[in-house]
């Protein structure tokens, strides 16, 4: 959600300066557009001087005024001159002198079409007329806006011996004004379109913001208690650190028996009530998540009051009291907490781990509170952190489990086994099932991986008769790195190559056999044997059988446990599966065999080899083997 | 469909030469009530049709069927003024008050008060003092400007 919101807010921002930009594109048009008119008017200003210094050079020293009163030829000629000066930019020139009443009378017309008679009376209607014929400075004059024709209008005095005389009036056309502005029209129109659209986006993508986050919180909560969803905890853990936040699995105990005496309408009622309790309990920050049905999952930020939290809650939740139809009664609650350790990333885990701890709660009649400690020696498994650690100081070494054939009873191979040693108790050895799930999908997954087949290519070459088999997970092999470590090492030594087998663990399903049995091809060719282990369990399945070409199935060691507890159902299947094995040409492994008597049901079967605590706990190379000279 | 109507509306009152029809109306409005201030109803002589419309959308302005019924005559053109020398033929005594629309027409016949008329775009309001004294007129003060003792 805060990815989409901040996605939303870098689109806006892109359009808010996108607008900005139009706004400001809008302003330096304007701009230009006004420059250019105030070109226009220093043009009839030019035009004004030129136009008097005319006419003063024609009357040859005389005043100007006299001739034009007492001279009608020369008025028709100045009134031709000026006529040469009128263009589509000036609507009218004309010159104006005041009667001794103080009206404006016309002096001289450019007009040719319609020219106003010598005398005529004038009435500006515009006191800037006025001002400009008493201060004698020229003055540009914007005209009323009913003079439709008029945009602008230049007022020149002609003076004479410091006294104005004259008036001349050089009307700048509307039209012309227009025109300028024309030139930049197209782009003003782009900017405005511009400026719709822009602003459309931003109404459109704030519309789509609202409905987003309308969806969201739709999506986000359990309509029914208005807790959080299932969808909510998937996506906040996208963006927070698990390790961050304690968790805090509640479920309440019989609640079908709410249902089953009152009605479902009863039993939403109870969860909704058990909500808002649990609501006025929790911090401000904590999120209530419902998990589905009865069972609901809290999610604390760690601040080192998750047990305070989880007993208050515990306690206040099992005395707290429903009513229903006049019927008060109270519903127990069982309650496994977790003190998520520092490292732990996966959601999974830790709801797996709350899932079991809330099972063993179930299993002991319900009704408790349960913790799982944050420390090792509680959780059972490492942090990330401490492995990376361990691995770093190469804290690590191989255990080798021998393999007997079992028609001659001899150890024909070992299966490297890897563990970490313990950093504050080197005698302490700590096997995979404290730290593979942690690291799993983490580059210390592949790091370890090629630290144990560092180890096993030395122990083959250290022994050289020895023949070793190596566990890998598919991700191993399909990761460039390992393989081409594998590789170099099988073809620098070639002795070694048929003394190794891989095991592969198959803890994902294979979608590409393809892709599988080229890399098997591969390690095949250096005359390395492939096994697939725990055939039986998961997805090691009889596709494999079908799709790949292998040397040894390693018969699962649950299935082989079952002989002890239904012997004759188990040495059925195992049986299907000798002949399935034999048909196709494949060696079988007996793994977990851990007492005689499930050595000789296997023997019997015809599996050719078995591996297990009867015939040798995995143990340094040199326990079996002897030491080095 | 706008356009072509604000089209149509400019077209028709083209003569009123870019003043609205309630600018005009309000002018006139202001004449008569200081031209014929003893008037409720002035009647009015107008041949013009713009002019007509114009003054058919006052209350207080009522057309007059010719010039004798009329308290004033609107002179938009010539042939006004010759219906008008007519008539004053025969009716030397008339009192009805002439204003013009044209400059020119206000040269023409000494028995116009007044015009308003537009120059180099530019409304123009113009009075003779001596004809406004022989039909014993006296302007408001915010009009006393536009009067004149001759052309």
């Amino acid at each position: 959600m805060k990815q989409s919101n901040r996605t939303s807010i870098y689109i806006l921002v892109i359009i808010g300066a996108m607008l900005l930009f139009v706004f400001y594109l809008q302003h330096t048009i304007s701009e230009n557009t006004q420059k250019l008119k105030a070109l226009e008017v220093e043009k009839a200003r030019e035009f004004a001087g030129k136009i008097e210094r005319y006419m003063k050079a024609e009357v040859k020293g005389k005043d100007l005024l006299d001739v034009l009163r007492t001279d009608p030829e020369k008025r028709k000629e100045l009134n031709r001159v000026l006529h040469a000066f009128l263009t589509k930019e000036f609507q009218y020139i004309f010159l104006l002198t005041k009667d001794r009443q103080g009206h404006y009378r016309f002096v001289l017309d450019a007009s040719l079409e319609d020219p106003v008679a010598y005398n005529t009376l004038f009435f500006p209607n515009n006191p800037a007329f006025d001002e400009v014929y008493r201060t004698g400075k020229p003055k540009i004059v914007r005209e009323k806006k009913s003079m439709e024709e008029i945009w602008l209008s230049l007022l020149y005095p002609i003076r004479s011996q410091g006294k104005t005389q004259m008036l001349m009036v050089i009307d700048l056309s509307k039209a012309y004004s227009k025109n300028i502005s024309s030139f930049n029209a197209p782009l003003i129109h782009i900017a405005k379109m511009m400026q719709g659209f822009l602003l459309l986006s931003i109404l459109f993508m704030g519309y789509l913001m609202f409905s987003y986050n309308r969806l969201q919180k739709q999506l986000y909560h359990d309509p029914l208690t208005g807790a959080y969803s299932k969808y909510f905890l998937n996506t906040f853990f996208d963006s927070n650190k698990l390790d961050k936040y304690d968790l805090m699995m509640i479920d309440i105990d019989e609640f079908k028996s709410v249902n089953a005496r009152f009605g479902y309408d009863a039993g939403d009622n109870v969860l909704q009530s058990f909500v808002s309790t649990v609501m006025e309990i929790l911090p401000k920050d904590a999120k209530l998540v419902r998990n589905g049905g009865t069972e609901f999952l809290v999610i604390i930020p760690k601040e080192g009051k998750i047990e305070t939290i989880a007993h208050a809650l515990f306690n206040i939740l099992k005395r707290k009291k429903y009513l229903f139809e006049n019927e008060v009664f109270t519903l127990t609650v069982s309650m496994s907490v977790l003190e998520t350790p520092n490292g732990m990333y996966s959601l999974q885990k830790a709801e797996r781990m709350l899932d079991e701890r809330m099972l063993e709660i179930k299993n002991l009649g319900k009704n408790g509170l349960r913790f799982i400690r944050s420390n090792k020696e509680e959780s059972g498994y490492f942090t990330l952190d401490q492995v990376r650690t361990m691995l770093e100081a190469e804290k690590l070494l191989c255990l080798y489990q021998p393999v007997v054939d079992t028609k001659t009873g001899k150890t024909v191979r070992y299966e490297a086994l890897v563990r970490l040693i313990d950093p504050e108790n080197p005698d302490v050895l700590i096997a995979p099932g404290q730290f593979m799930d942690i690291i799993k999908g983490t580059s210390q997954y592949l790091k370890l991986s090629k630290q144990v087949l560092k180890e096993v290519f030395g122990t083959l070459q250290a022994y050289p008769n020895l023949h070793v088999s190596v566990n890998l997970d598919l991700n191993d092999l399909y990761n460039d790195e390992v393989m081409t470590m594998i590789t170099t090492e099988l073809k620098n030594h070639a002795s070694i190559a048929h003394r190794l087998s891989f095991e592969i663990l198959e803890e994902h399903e294979i979608k590409d056999y393809t892709r599988v049995q080229t890399i098997f091809k591969q390690l095949k060719m250096y005359g390395s044997q492939i096994a697939i282990d725990d055939f039986g369990s998961g997805f090691a399945n009889y596709n494999h059988v079908l799709h790949l070409d292998i040397d040894v199935l390693k018969v699962d060691g649950s299935l082989i446990r079952e002989l002890l507890e239904k012997p004759e159902r188990t040495e059925k299947l195992l049986h299907s599966i000798k002949v399935l094995a034999d048909s196709f040409g494949y060696a079988l492994v007996a793994e977990f065999v851990s007492e005689e008597r499930i050595y000789r049901y296997i023997k019997d079967i015809g599996f050719e080899y078995a591996q297990g605590y009867y015939l040798g706990k995995p143990e340094p190379i040199e326990y079996y083997e002897g030491s080095l000279k | 469909m706008k356009r072509l109507i604000l089209f149509l509306f400019l077209s028709a009152y083209g003569l009123l030469y870019a003043m609205d029809v309630k600018s005009t109306l309000k002018v006139y409005t202001k004449l008569f009530s200081v031209l014929v201030p003893k008037k409720q109803i002035v009647h009015v002589y107008v041949d013009d049709p713009v002019y007509r419309d114009v003054f058919a959308r006052a209350e207080n302005i009522a057309f007059a069927k010719d010039i004798g019924d009329a308290d004033f005559v609107l002179v938009t053109d010539s042939n006004i003024l010759g219906q008008y020398r007519k008539w004053k033929q025969t009716h030397p005594l008339s009192s009805a008050i002439l204003f013009a629309t044209k400059y020119s027409l206000l040269e023409a016949n000494k028995d116009i008060i007044g015009a308003l008329y537009w120059r180099k775009g530019r409304p123009q309001l113009l009075f003779l003092s001596p004809r406004l004294k022989a039909h014993h007129i006296r302007l408001p003060d915010e009009l006393s400007n536009y009067a004149v003792t001759s052309l």
